[in-house]
């Protein structure tokens, strides 16, 4: 059981569900020491991997693979950003040797579970998807913060005057740095805080760490209000693709008007009055929309997008952020990404 | 998708009758909600007695089409989130469709309907 640091149980429990932990196991079902089942969440991974890790049986590498498609999809803010110059593809032995010199292979010992208290330290450096987009790689940032929250418990100490007891919680940032080629730099935060304040310092800070590999000014915010300009306007002949229920648009005259579905899962441009609103504020008098949240919408006959993933694309001062808002695949965040890039042609 | 066929309860009460065509009806132009919402219901069917209409909608529980649920709306005025059994569930602080999040106590809890798969 010596493989399973708490580290990394604390991030399998966090991230992996049973079935995920089960079918991994599955995978090597036959082999002498593998057992699928277990009393317990916790036995399943302490006992039931954590033999087969020490065994060989399964490679740590696959354990990593489980928490890396969890952890780093789904549930975030992408900001992406297109090179300001020509395209020019960044290589993971570039970026490597551009942070941690020459030597940054054995340096690094990647990917790395443990987190230093009140830092954000780099965890990870890796191909991504091989295989299927050899010149994509991830750099991942491990970050750790404590955060206060208030119970219900307060406690009258006299007149006027009282205590409210807080609870200070340790949390994992993770923060994602992918070159999606071609031309995309996507740079993903948690979405762990209201507070566009707090993102917008992660952001920050993950841009003065990554500065030494990517320089920041060969980098521009990719504007995606023509994505979504024709995304509303093709929003009919692509009702089986996705579907809108939130939209904000500014006019040509700086006025702002918000449309919102009134259930979550609803169809905006279903009412004819909004299509009709909607077009005259962005038509005739140069607006733009500067919000839109859409659903991609799953297919019987597709396997992508595995279920139907819901997104915001855009901010009022952040043309370039999408927000997933719950946990997807890496071939799902991928799908809606290739989408953009299609809608903003 | 909505069912919007709920006939049978007209046939078992005829006082029903309006009140089950126009929730199909309703049914029909928001085929792409997947709740009924006692309170979108009542603002745009304002020509059946709200007593019948609620009895409806009583009935579509009672026989097991539907289950009562809860959902928040947001001080804006829409659904928000998913819905759940049980009105504590509902966190704290939610979210809206834009993403500003707002405390649940400015939010206004409110009973729908989901439809049971069969």
């Amino acid at each position: 059981m010596a493989t399973i640091s708490p580290e990394l149980f604390s991030l399998i429990d966090n991230f992996c569900s049973g079935e995920q932990i089960t079918n991994l196991l599955r995978i090597y079902q036959g082999t002498e020491g593998i057992k699928l089942t277990a009393p317990s969440k916790e036995e399943l991974i302490k006992v039931n991997l954590g033999n087969a890790i020490d065994a060989r049986i399964v490679p740590i590498e696959k354990v990593y693979d489980l928490i890396r498609e969890a952890e780093e999809n789904g549930s975030q803010h992408i900001f992406y950003y297109i090179p300001a110059g020509v395209p020019k593809p960044l290589g993971l032995a570039d970026i490597g040797q551009r942070l941690w010199g020459e030597t940054w292979l054995k340096k690094t010992k990647f990917p790395r579970v443990s987190l230093d208290e009140g830092k954000f330290v780099f965890s990870d450096l890796r191909l991504f998807l091989p295989e299927r987009k050899p010149l994509d790689w991830v750099l991942k940032v491990y970050g750790h913060e404590f955060t206060d929250h208030a119970t219900d418990i307060v406690k009258e100490l006299s007149d006027n005057r009282y205590t409210r007891e807080f609870i200070r919680e340790e949390r994992r940032i993770v923060i994602v740095v992918r070159w999606n080629n071609p031309g995309i730099l996507e740079i993903r935060l948690p979405r762990l805080t209201d507070s566009r304040k707090q993102l917008k310092a992660w952001l920050e800070l993950t841009w003065q760490m990554i500065a030494p590999a990517i320089n920041p000014n060969l980098y521009t915010k990719w504007d995606l209000s023509k994505a979504r300009a024709k995304m509303i306007s093709e929003q009919r002949k692509n009702q089986k693709l996705y579907r809108c229920s939130h939209s904000r648009v500014r006019d040509g005259f700086q006025n702002v008007a918000s449309f919102e579905c009134g259930a979550p899962q609803g169809d905006l441009f279903a009412s004819e009055g909004v299509v009709e609103s909607v077009k005259r504020l962005i038509g005739s008098t140069d607006g733009e929309c500067t919000q839109l949240r859409a659903a991609w919408l799953s297919k019987e006959t597709e396997t992508i997008p595995s279920r139907d993933v819901t997104t915001l694309i855009g901010q009022p001062t952040d043309a370039n952020e999408v927000l997933f808002t719950a946990q997807c695949t890496s071939r799902d965040v991928d799908y809606v990404t290739d989408q953009l890039r299609f809608f903003s042609k | 998708m909505l069912p919007t066929n709920f006939d049978f309860l007209a046939s078992e009460n005829p006082e029903l009758k309006v009140a089950v065509t126009r929730l199909g009806e309703w049914a029909r132009k928001h085929k792409d909600w997947k709740i009924i919402d006692p309170i979108a219901v009542s603002r745009e069917i304002k020509d059946v007695d709200p007593f019948l209409l609620s009895y409806t909608l009583h009935l579509l529980v009672a026989r097991g089409l539907f289950r009562q649920v809860y959902m928040i709306m947001t001080p804006s005025g829409v659904l928000a989130g998913e819905p759940v059994d049980d009105p504590n569930k509902i966190p704290k602080r939610v979210s809206d469709g834009f993403d500003q999040s707002f405390d649940r106590d400015d939010g206004v809890i409110v009973p729908i309907l989901e439809p049971i798969a069969r």
